[in-house]
């Protein structure tokens, strides 16, 4: 390697760590002894490109290796922490699971976590992949360690706050509304702006009174892991906000990229448009080829004739996505909205705009992404009678008994796919589905999107059996666009929704 | 079905190009609406880096209007005669200016805390109108959520100015403009907003309203003693929801306690629940009371917030606010401002007055129409401010009166930072 990259190198992430500006909070959480993720301190001195990979590689391996725990959930909880402390140790990072760290160890933990950092830093969605994960980490580590909680508090300064027993005692009611489990008994109680703990207020788990919460000491934890997501948030912009100035280090920025860039699994990108599918083919295609979702709003669109915004997202990107061109698009979207008595005038006026838009031909231009089943199940919930959204997750038992039923599979698959939908594993049903209605295969290693569910669903039925695996595991430069487009949509859909009001 | 009330809403869109004018040089509170906006102790950039866009005739949109003052402001508006005007948030440097800073530099910093409640998101519990149309028989769900929110907002929140707005023609917008609540971040809005929601779920999700069991949160106790304040009347005599077999079946696929399902089992087999919503109700009541005697408490007719806890889901389900999160979060969303003209009714975006919010009638909101007739007739005395002239003036007032709540709290506020100078 030579001198100037080297140096190039080490004034990239110099100047990059130092981005630290004094966090106006109350309640700091740095400076704890051997827990550097908590960084205010950026590593100082210079490593070599190898370390620098070396480092990034292995935590993000740890870091994956916690999402995909985390999607297999509903496992027992002690269960979980065990397979991670094994996870840890084959990975070589045992020390996570411990309270000392030797100064190596103290290296690695701090480096590869700020490597990351700037690596996942570029776009929204990345951050948000890597703070969930860091997030987890960390409450891994407070499982694993005894006085980390403690020590965390103590720097804190929360037990100034703690109220007092008579107060508690006029509040017995309201607080037991809160919290299983309330005993007066050991009741104790800290009071924190309710900004503090964001997760319980919009879960309704704390009481609240002109604005303080009443964090009861069982909830402790998450509030120091609230605080820990909402620092590293600050930091990651702060961090994007310098990235361009970087844009330069080639070598480095390369590496970043490359490191966050192939790493999501939920990119997908929209087939060549053509005019192969037509829309009279819809109906015959969603009996036996689309997931449920869209099986539902297709259906809901043709019986009702009208789809809310948030449907014809869903569903529009969907049919672009399985190559729909276009024109046959607003083709299908005019025919159905006509029938529930819109006319074409009025469709033009309207939703057409939608359409196209959906397309890129309007507003920013951006090509939109069609969504994922991540996107679908965790983003907005329908309401009223909206009927967008993942069945699995979005249908009582009931309605969802009543979906499958028309699928005509065996009743043990019903049971098995309610079953489960009950546990929370709404991808996995999704999958049972496709191996109930299809003949001997599956869906090649995993469910992340409805258009692959569609597209191993045609490639099976055609009895064209070459996978489809290329399509998912597109290269990471193209994941990049998919993502940054992933990200103007979203930018795009706030302006749409901002205007989106009674006119 | 109960009686539809008839509204004689004689508003003709096309007038909106002669009326506008009129309207936005005689009758517009502009004065006050800058001495709001302007948040005296806030500093002077506060105003000038506002964002307003507007929406004219033939839906053209114009984002990004800002002004440096309150008169460059009036003569815009006056120009544009905008047949909307939203308000959105204070970025860091001046809207109009944004093309002159770097990309990343105008960012949107603060805006008011924001809720829209909208009468479509109630369309599965209404049985007189649906979409866009409202009557007399659904609005005390507006009612109810004004009730609702307002408490919460200010006894679990805090918070001490709320400004309560009817947009025009369903619903109703709700502005914090407490500094701190203008200073949250989006992810403490998205917090509040989903603090405040409760009924969850589509078309196919049948129960939207799922209570732990022996534990009830204290907002939704008191949400359910505002709430049963009205459902009775609400229910049964102004929606009638009881009287199709069809609604019938409804409302007990929302009853999943085992023993009222055995009691109602048991009605039926005998004496039946009569055809009526009166007599069902009445009945499903006293199946409800029934449950909680076999739970040890001595009840003949118990309040209906101390009703056991899946008819508190059912209640709920039927009359608990139900916000638009979406608006709530983002602290760039755009908002309809007070005071404008909904194009499609002529009414007024005016504030609701909290201590009078149940004699609100949006049927009684005067319309630009009644406004410039007003003046046109108007006999009395000649120097009088135009508005007062006319039936907007109460709704000026009550206005008034909340920004004179909001500037002696900010100059309470101003006297504490000058002691601690001195
Ligand atoms: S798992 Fe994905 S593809 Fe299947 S129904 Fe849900 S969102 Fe659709
Ligand atoms: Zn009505």
């Amino acid at each position: 390697m030579d001198f100037g990259q080297l140096k190039s190198k080490r004034r990239t992430l110099s100047s990059a760590f130092n981005v630290n500006p004094e966090i106006k909070k109350s309640v700091n959480l740095d400076g704890v002894n051997g827990f550097h993720s908590f960084y205010k301190m950026p590593p100082s001195g210079s490593i070599t490109l190898q370390q620098f990979e070396y480092y990034a590689l292995e935590r993000l391996k740890v870091l994956k290796a916690i999402e995909l725990n985390n999607v297999l959930k509903g496992k027992k909880f002690k269960e979980y922490c065990d397979e991670m402390r094994d996870e840890f140790r084959n990975l070589g990072w045992q020390f996570l699971c411990t309270d000392r760290l030797s100064k190596e160890d103290e290296e690695k933990d701090l480096v590869s976590h700020h490597i990351l950092r700037l690596a996942y830093a570029k776009s929204e969605g990345k951050r948000q992949w890597f703070i969930t994960q860091e997030t987890e980490l960390l409450k891994l580590r407070m499982m694993f360690s005894n006085s980390l909680l403690n020590r965390l508090l103590e720097v804190n300064q929360l037990s100034s706050n703690q109220v007092p027993a008579e107060e508690i005692n006029e509040l017995t009611d309201e607080l037991r509304g809160c919290q299983t489990g309330f005993n007066m008994a050991n009741a104790v109680y800290y009071k924190v702006d309710f900004e503090e703990v964001l997760q319980l207020v919009s879960s309704r788990k704390v009481y609240l009174s002109q604005g303080y919460a009443y964090l009861p000491a069982s909830e402790l934890q998450s509030f120091v892991l609230n605080k820990y997501k909402i620092h590293l948030k600050e930091q990651l912009a702060m961090a994007c906000k310098l990235m361009p100035g970087l844009e330069e280090e080639n070598r480095i920025m390369r590496q970043l990229k490359a490191l966050s860039g192939g790493d999501l699994g939920t990119g997908y990108t929209t087939k060549a448009v053509g005019d192969k599918i037509t829309c009279d083919m819809l109906d015959q295609l969603s009996l036996r080829s689309y997931p449920l979702c869209m099986q539902t709003l297709h259906n809901h669109i043709k019986v009702k004739h009208h789809a809310k915004h948030e449907g014809r997202m869903q569903y529009g990107l969907f049919l672009k996505g399985m190559g729909v061109s276009l024109e046959e698009s607003l083709k299908y979207w005019r025919t159905q909205f006509c029938k529930g008595g819109i006319d074409t005038e009025k469709f033009d006026k309207t939703y057409a705009y939608n359409v196209r838009h959906n397309y890129g031909k309007e507003g920013k231009r951006a090509d939109y992404s069609p969504f994922s089943c991540l996107k679908i199940i965790s983003s907005s919930e329908p309401k009223g009678d909206e009927c967008h959204g993942c069945p699995y997750k979005h249908s009582d038992e009931l309605s969802l008994r009543h979906l499958l039923e028309k699928r005509k599979i065996s009743a043990e698959a019903t049971e098995e796919i309610l079953g489960l939908k009950r546990q929370g594993h709404y991808q996995v049903a999704c999958m049972s589905l496709f191996k109930a209605t299809h003949p001997k295969e599956g869906l090649h290693g995993g469910l992340q999107h409805p258009n692959q569910y569609f597209e191993e669903s045609q490639t099976i039925l055609s009895g064209n059996s070459e996978t489809s695996d290329s399509k998912m595991t597109a290269d990471s430069s193209e994941k990049e666009t998919a993502g940054k487009s992933n990200d103007n949509k979203e930018n795009i859909q706030d302006i749409e929704d901002e205007f989106d009001d009674e006119m | 079905m109960a009686p539809a009330v008839e509204v004689s809403n004689s508003w003709d869109s096309s007038l909106m190009p002669e009326l506008l004018p009129i309207y936005y040089k005689k009758l517009f509170p502009f004065t006050q609406y800058f001495k709001w906006l302007r948040y005296k102790e806030s500093g002077p950039n506060y105003f000038k880096n506002r964002e307003f866009s507007f929406t004219l005739k033939d839906d053209i949109y114009l984002r990004y209007r800002s002004y440096a003052d309150q008169a460059e402001m009036e003569k815009d508006i006056r120009s544009k005669c905008p047949y909307k005007i939203d308000i959105g948030a204070v970025y860091t440097c001046s809207p109009k200016l944004r093309d002159m800073v770097r990309a990343g530099e105008f960012v949107a910093q603060y805006k008011e805390l924001v809720f829209d409640i909208d009468m479509t998101d109630y369309d599965d519990v209404r049985s007189c109108c649906s979409g866009a149309d409202i009557c007399l028989s659904c609005w005390p769900l507006m009612t109810i959520a004004i009730k609702i929110i307002h408490r919460a907002l200010t006894e679990d929140f805090g918070f001490k100015h709320l400004l309560w707005v009817y947009s025009g023609r369903r619903g109703v917008h709700c502005w914090v403009c407490d500094e701190k609540a203008r200073k949250l971040s989006a992810a403490a809005r998205a917090a509040v907003a989903e603090y405040l929601s409760l009924v969850k779920g589509g078309a196919n999700m049948k129960k939207k309203v799922i209570l732990k069991y022996n534990q009830l949160h204290v907002s939704i106790r008191k949400a359910l003693e505002i709430i049963s304040d009205y459902f009775d009347d609400y229910f049964v005599n102004r929606q009638d929801l009881l009287s199709t077999e069809e609604q019938f079946q409804t409302l007990k696929g929302l009853i999943t306690d085992e023993q009222v399902l055995a009691l109602i089992k048991e009605l039926e087999d005998t004496d039946g629940f009569g055809e009526t919503s009166k007599l069902r109700w009445a009945c499903l009541k006293g199946i409800f009371c029934k449950r909680m005697s076999s739970e040890g408490s001595v009840c003949t007719s118990a309040p209906l917030h101390e009703m056991p806890h899946n008819m508190k889901e059912i209640m709920l389900q039927y009359t608990y606010p139900r916000l638009d999160v979406n608006v709530s979060k983002g602290v760039n969303h755009l908002l309809k401002s007070p005071f404008c003209i909904h194009p499609k009714t002529g009414r007024v975006c005016v504030p609701i007055d909290i201590n009078h919010v149940d004699t609100f009638d949006p049927f009684k909101v005067p319309t630009l129409h009644d406004l410039t007739e007003q003046l046109a007739v108007w006999k009395g005395e000649g120097n009088l401010l135009d508005y007062k002239k006319t039936s907007l003036k109460p709704y000026i007032e009550s206005f008034e009166k909340f920004l004179t709540t909001l500037s002696k709290h900010n100059t309470e506020s101003d006297n504490i930072v000058m002691d601690t100078t001195a």
